[in-house]
């Protein structure tokens, strides 16, 4: 019997000290995360981190699309294209199909723009606490169009139109769209609450491969 | 004796069997091994649901922030060895080694070498797909790596029961069994509490915005929920109430079930409306760790009711493909309705009462419930109906009556060379 208590003792200690690890690293803050946070974090990055945040404190509740446009020989520019909207479409009909994450991969595409954009914001707001200059995506256009983000978003633009045969240039935009508050969910006139973009430049590439530069 | 020596004496044995009862018993195996083939079925249909679009969602050159190898990091030549320069192209290996793994856990081979491996293969395609990752598989990689210390096998853990090893495994698997449960616990109260901070989730609005958005709604529950405001209040505090509750309330014997039903209900309605399939159906599969043994008991017995009895079979010594045959369904054999018996010298009175000619011509089984003889493509087919899934096959055989297509198929086996491949004298069943 001694020999069960000593091994029971120290197999219970191992999981108790496991689980007071992961309620310190996933805890609010507090007097003990407060001392002890770091440990846990240290110990919980590896193998065991977690996070149950899905939707709190509260949910994201705007939708971001990447929308494409194509410029062709003519130099005619063809309308704004959601690239995705087959697939989100196939995903509101079939929840069971791997369309779903296909789905995040390519939202990831604008989501990660708009996360760039709303750093920059942040910062801005900290510095120059001039909310005109801030929220003006255009001010920040180099800052965006050099982020790592940004350059998925055009690889892919730049992807799409190239498929197109007379494709001579794309233009890149990301639109954030706010739903109808909830005190205004019967006013017909309008289908968003507020709709925000980042319009990027427009970007070329047949041309100069035309003159063989 | 006196009232305190009795005292003493009670809280002595039953600290006794307490300790007893976490180093020695093992009140769970078949719970544990269901979790198990239900887990591991869900992390093979998550890999086997995304493999369509894996140049989409895994390949270095997808429209997609990688995560980074990490090589600074011991945990970085482990978790994210496929994002390694050497193998981020050969990704595609990562994912066919963990659905080899993956088919060897489901069908309980080697499972004590074979769940490091799932995890460790299970890591590494959740790295290489990044940033998409979500709950679910957050979960997965964390139950994965318990399952590693829990006896899965639906076997008791051999050995003496006062050997030290012996008490270690079976001290280990009860305890990170019970871990199990307490991170489940763990995910709705950490979800929980924080929602109580959201102001959406505090007026009752949480689902009702939720709906709205394109990446968790849906156009036709965003119209319901513009309808039916009152149906966006009741489903975020019947959501609060759950996740704040369930970690109380769950240990309840009583509550218990009615808990696992609010927990599914939930769960497919975030599946249903807001398509989160990978955190929901893993979520409901967690559920199954509440059960007891006795609970999966009935259902076995109510199942293998279904499949009509036990069938004896004898397999001739000498076929070798009857007997690796014979192999394959004993392992399969869930509900345990195959007896396999010796078709020279066989120890059932049904099969010894037939001549042994006969017993030896084609393969032969009796049928306890009906006392009726088959034998040929009949036997396989009706021990393959035996199997959990075997019903399946059905049409298959009704197929191949067609045109007496078995007996032809079944007469070619028999005679064919891999029938006599045991090299001398009888072979063991």
């Amino acid at each position: 019997m001694r020999k069960n208590i000593f091994i029971l003792l120290g197999v219970g200690a191992l999981v108790i000290g496991h689980i007071l690890m992961t309620l310190i690293f996933l805890s609010p803050d507090n007097l003990i995360k407060n001392k002890m946070g770091k440990t846990a974090f240290n110990y919980m990055k590896p193998f065991f981190y977690q996070n149950w945040h899905l939707f709190s404190p509260n949910p994201g509740i705007s939708s971001t699309k990447l929308w494409v446009r194509c410029e062709d020989q003519k130099g005619k520019w063809k309308d704004w294209q959601d690239p995705f909207s087959s697939i989100q479409e196939d995903f509101h009909k079939n929840r069971f199909s791997g369309k779903g994450k296909l789905l995040r991969v390519y939202q990831e595409l604008s989501r990660g723009v708009v996360k760039k954009y709303d750093e920059i914001k942040e910062k801005c707001m900290k510095e120059k606490k001039d909310q005109n200059f801030c929220l003006n995506p255009s001010n920040f256009m180099k800052n965006l169009t050099d982020s790592n983000a940004y350059q998925l978003a055009d690889d892919f633009a730049m992807m799409i139109c190239s498929k197109r045969k007379d494709g001579v240039g794309y233009q890149v935009k990301v639109i954030t769209f706010f739903p109808k508050k909830y005190s205004q969910r019967n006013d017909e006139s309008k289908q968003w609450s507020r709709v925000e973009d980042i319009t990027f430049p427009k970007q070329y590439w047949g041309l100069i491969a035309d003159k063989g530069i | 004796m006196d009232t305190i020596t009795l005292y003493k004496n009670n809280i002595k044995s039953n600290f006794e069997s307490f300790v007893r009862s976490w180093t020695e018993e093992e009140p769970l195996l078949l719970t544990m091994k269901v979790f198990r083939i239900a887990f591991f079925s869900w992390l093979l249909m998550h890999t086997l649901i995304l493999l369509p679009y894996h140049s989409d969602i895994f390949s270095p050159d997808a429209f997609i922030n990688h995560r980074p190898f990490y090589p600074e990091e011991y945990w970085g030549w482990i978790k994210g060895l496929v994002a390694h320069p050497f193998f981020k192209y050969n990704y595609l290996y990562f994912i066919a080694a963990q659905i080899i793994v993956l088919l060897l856990g489901i069908f309980g081979v080697g499972l004590r070498a074979v769940i490091p491996f799932i995890w460790f293969f299970s890591l590494n395609v959740n790295h290489a797909s990044g940033v998409i990752m979500d709950g679910g598989n957050n979960l997965s990689e964390l139950i994965s790596f318990y399952l590693i210390f829990v006896n899965t096998s639906g076997k008791p853990i051999p050995g003496q029961k006062d050997n030290s090893f012996r008490i270690l495994l079976t001290s280990l698997s009860n305890t990170v069994f019970f871990l199990i449960k307490i991170q489940v616990v763990i995910v709705y109260l950490s979800a929980g509490i924080y929602k109580l901070g959201g102001s959406l989730w505090q007026n009752g609005m949480a689902l009702y915005y939720i709906l709205q958005s394109d990446i968790y709604g849906h156009p036709m529950l965003a119209k319901l929920m513009v309808a039916f405001p009152i149906l966006s209040l009741i489903g975020t505090y019947a959501t609060l109430l759950f996740q704040m509750t369930f970690p109380w309330l769950v240990w309840n014997k009583k509550l218990r079930p009615f808990y696992i039903v609010w927990g599914v209900g939930l769960h497919l309605g975030m599946i249903f409306a807001m398509g989160l399939l990978t955190f929901g159906s893993n979520m409901c599969l967690m559920f199954l760790v509440f059960f007891k043994d006795n609970y999966f008991k009935n259902i076995k017995n109510f199942l293998k009711s279904l499949k009509g009895g036990t069938i004896e079979v004898g397999v001739d010594e000498n076929c070798g493909i009857c007997i690796r045959f014979s192999k394959i369904i004993k392992k399969l054999d869930f509900y345990q309705l195959v007896k396999f018996d010796r078709a020279h010298h066989p120890e059932s009175k049904n099969l010894q009462a037939v001549d042994k000619n006969k017993r030896l011509e084609a393969i032969l089984g009796y049928e306890e419930k009906k006392e009726s003889f088959i034998c040929g493509m009949n036997v396989i087919s009706q021990v393959i109906y035996k199997l959990p899934f075997g019903f399946l096959l059905r049409p298959l055989f009704i197929l191949l009556k067609f045109k007496r297509l078995d007996r032809k198929i079944y007469g070619r086996i028999a005679n064919s060379k891999l029938r006599k491949n045991c090299r001398e004298g009888i072979c063991n069943v």
